[in-house]
């Protein structure tokens, strides 16, 4: 207890070097706190994003022509305390988009309702203000569709679709909304409304997916049992995906971490210099001022202290400054994260930042364990700099003590 | 000035051991420095070897309303202007470029078609700007009606070498222009496809382009260049725009942005802690010095020579740091480029780290940069207490007080 109370009376006898040093370790760990939660934030938005995408339970045709109806009516009957909405689709890959002299027959159509775009918006960003409705003759693109086919919002683009049975359909879409969205989700992704797309297919009434968004706090068992349901009836008939199962058999989720390891390799190579520049100072700065109190110690030593009774002390004062710079820098991290989290991609030119954030904003996420395993490191970090700057402050005085003799 | 050369020699030499923690901390800054910008520029000239010199071509000259290009985006006709005044408004002659022409078109074979970006290019001044292109089989295109594609078009359109296919594309008042083309070549981009919106590009001879689209003059859509000067460049954005070649890839811009990004918080941190040590360590073993100062001054010294000879013993100390840091540093990148580091087992890390073997090229202006910056701080750090602690009165009062 008495080198606590003396610990403490030497950072307040030093306030304004005590205060420095906490600011340091204040902006130190801020910095690896703000690195850990973005990169932990990065995760959740992206199965955000991909459950906004392509939904909790994600039903498909298993044969071109068969018909998807008879599932969304067992859904209906038996699930629906469960399912928040149900969304249908209608998917077209073998078209064409022209607008004026420019074309493309990259990506995919789909038809569906204005309900999906409301639900995928959160993780788009919007060229326009305002968020466009779906509405039957108009077309929302994504960026790059929009820029192989130099398309702005109000332009006619003409979409030209082979149906199965060969006959090609033409039908002209006003634009009424361009969007960015991260590439492994949305790249060269268009959606007009479902009549449309039916139109086009010359198919009324064919839907050849469906989108289960289930309620918030449905389990995993119950997502189980409603696939196994569903299983058992219509296994010949469809193609049943639960991307949260098994996320690492989701091609973008599984893209997404591959971008993500690049981005988290550049993070802990930064985290490393930060944890390698707190030992450093720390280091530097207990050698320094202790050996300023050279006297002082030195009378003590007289006086029969042992040595390790100096780390004890050294300890005690690096520990008040480590709580004390953590807290600071967690909560300095909270609120530049709170400022950070305002910022949302919307400059074209850096869409692809879309595919490391996940979604379109800044996302961070004060896990608590990631918090104190960064908080670990500093902690350790703080001690090995304690420790060698005492040990080096330590081997200095014999030296001296040896030259003067 | 050897005299003070050599009074600094010996104070340096005195004060080494003493100054071992902040030998440590410079050493290990510089280590730090060298290790990081010598990777960062490895990665950054790999960059440009792998997708300028295969791809991309160099960097893009276009019209002033061309803000930002994707390489597998088409231009507008209005932005395209004339080869031939360009060349000589801005003496092109003797320099390393390519003019091209971007039009988008749709190839059809029987049953199949597909929409690319064609580039009208000389072939010659082309392949000087792209000299890593790779031809997986025939040749590239010479003159007439030639077009070369990726091996994924020629796959989607079931086509090889010496097929013609049908080519449809507007001229350049609006009109459907179709002819037949012939396939001499199919480019090999291996792992570019992938990644670059699937390779859709394709090139023809710019004089046949030119004449599918119905037009006489010279016109191009872009200059491809790669060794421009700082003057010319900044003639040319007065009515154009110079588009980094990189800056067309939308993945590279990501790559790019982390690695500026990593590099900008490095510096800064590493800049900010190497002066706060050498800060509180040069204060204190300077200020224990009034002594020697006053020696200094006993024997006819001015402040301003004591202050020479402090900077000078400075000088020699960041010189001390930096050997020790470079060769710390040059061992770690022998041990890195033995290591052998192939990247073929993925091809997401051969696209960020753009090749297939990662080997570390360490340059000597780096090291250069390095102890600039390690000197600089370290005269900055120290010049406050220099300046303060070689005052006469200072030290008359510091070695009179009892």
């Amino acid at each position: 207890m008495f080198l606590w109370k003396w610990a403490a009376k030497n950072l307040l006898n030093n306030r304004e070097k005590t205060l420095k040093r906490i600011l340091f370790s204040a902006l130190m760990s801020s910095l690896l706190f703000l690195s850990v939660s973005f990169l932990n934030g990065t995760t959740i938005q992206m199965k955000e994003s991909i459950r906004e995408s392509q939904s909790d339970l994600f039903i498909t045709n298993r044969v071109f022509d068969g018909d998807i109806s008879p599932v969304v009516t067992f859904l209906a009957e038996n699930y629906s305390k469960e399912m928040e909405m149900m969304i249908p689709r209608v998917s077209c890959s073998e078209f064409t988009l022209h607008l004026n002299r420019y074309y493309t027959d990259e990506g995919v159509v789909y038809g569906t309702n204005p309900e999906y775009i409301e639900k995928i918006s959160p993780g788009l960003s919007w060229l326009e203000k305002d968020l466009p409705f779906l509405a039957p003759g108009t077309i929302l693109l994504d960026i790059n569709l929009a820029e192989q086919l130099k398309a702005k919002k109000g332009g006619n683009v003409i979409m030209t679709y082979k149906t199965k049975v060969g006959v090609i359909n033409t039908k002209t879409f006003r634009v009424a909304g361009v969007f960015m969205g991260n590439s492994l989700l949305y790249e060269n992704v268009a959606y007009v409304n479902i009549k449309d797309a039916q139109e086009l297919t010359l198919e009324a009434e064919r839907v050849n997916e469906i989108l289960i968004y289930l309620k918030k706090g449905v389990r995993k068992a119950e997502l189980l049992n409603i696939i196994s349901a569903v299983r058992k009836d219509f296994l010949m008939d469809v193609i049943i995906e639960a991307w949260e199962i098994n996320p690492e058999h989701n091609l973008a989720y599984y893209m997404f971490k591959i971008v993500k390891g690049f981005v988290q390799f550049i993070f802990y190579l930064l985290n490393i210099v930060f944890l390698l520049i707190i030992y450093l100072s720390i280091q530097d700065s207990f050698y320094t001022s202790y050996r300023a109190r050279k006297e002082e110690l030195s009378s003590l030593k007289t006086f029969g202290m042992k040595d390790i009774r100096i780390y004890f002390l050294a300890f005690y004062e690096s520990l008040y400054i480590f709580i004390l710079g953590t807290t600071l820098g967690c909560l300095t991290a909270r609120v530049v994260s709170l400022l950070l989290e305002t910022v949302k991609v919307t400059n074209p030119q850096y869409n692809a930042l879309m595919m490391a954030l996940g979604g379109a904003n800044v996302v961070f996420d004060f896990n608590p364990s990631s918090l104190l395993f960064v908080g670990g490191f500093i902690f350790i970090s703080t001690l090995l700099g304690v420790y060698t700057g005492i040990r080096n402050y330590l081997k200095m005085e014999v030296r001296e003590v040896i030259s003067v003799i | 000035m050897l005299h003070n050369l050599k009074l600094a020699w010996t104070g340096f030499h005195r004060f080494r051991k003493r100054r071992k923690n902040l030998t440590i901390i410079l050493v290990s800054i510089f280590f730090l420095m060298c290790f990081f910008t010598n990777i960062f520029f490895t990665l950054f000239n790999n960059m440009e070897k792998y997708w300028l010199e295969k791809v991309v071509g160099g960097d893009l000259i276009v019209a002033k309303s061309e803000k930002r290009l994707n390489i597998f985006r088409p231009i507008e006709p209005e932005n395209y202007f004339n080869y031939s005044q360009f060349k000589e408004k801005y003496n092109l002659s003797g320099k390393i470029h390519s003019p091209r022409l971007r039009v988008p078109v749709v190839i059809e074979n029987g049953n199949y078609e597909k929409g690319l970006i064609v580039l009208g290019v000389d072939p010659e001044k082309e392949l000087s700007v792209t000299p890593n292109l790779d031809l997986a089989k025939g040749r590239y295109i010479k003159e007439g009606a030639e077009i070369c594609i990726s091996q994924e078009i020629a796959g989607q359109l079931g086509v090889t070498v010496g097929d013609e296919v049908i080519i449809f594309l507007y001229t350049k008042d609006g009109y459907v222009n179709v002819d037949f083309i012939t396939v001499t070549g199919i480019i090999e981009y291996e792992t570019i496809n992938e990644y670059m919106g699937s390779g859709v590009l394709g090139f023809i001879p710019i004089g046949h382009l030119r004449s599918l689209q119905h037009i006489s003059t010279d016109e191009i859509s872009e200059i491809v260049f790669r060794d421009l000067n700082p003057l010319q460049k900044w003639r040319i954005t007065r009515d154009y725009n110079i588009i980094s070649g990189l800056a067309t890839i939308p993945i590279l811009v990501l790559i790019r942005l982390f690695f500026r990004f990593f590099l900008l918080v490095f510096f800064l941190l590493i800049v900010l802690i190497a002066f706060s040590s050498s800060y509180n360590n040069i204060q204190s073993s300077i200020g224990e010095r009034h002594r020697e100062m006053g020696v200094y001054l006993s024997f006819g010294a001015q402040p301003g020579m004591i202050r020479r000879i402090f900077n000078l013993e400075m000088t020699i100390y960041s010189l001390y740091c930096c050997l020790m840091g470079s060769i710390l540093s040059t061992l770690a990148f022998v041990a890195l480029n033995r290591a052998r580091l192939y990247t073929d087992f993925s091809p997401v890390f051969q696209v960020f780290l753009s090749t297939s073997h990662f080997t570390v090229n360490y340059d000597f202006r780096v090291y250069l940069l390095s102890f600039a910056l390690i000197w600089i701080v370290l005269i900055t750090s120290s010049s406050k207490t220099i300046y303060r602690t070689s005052q006469t009165k200072e030290i008359v009062n510091t070695l009179t007080r009892r």
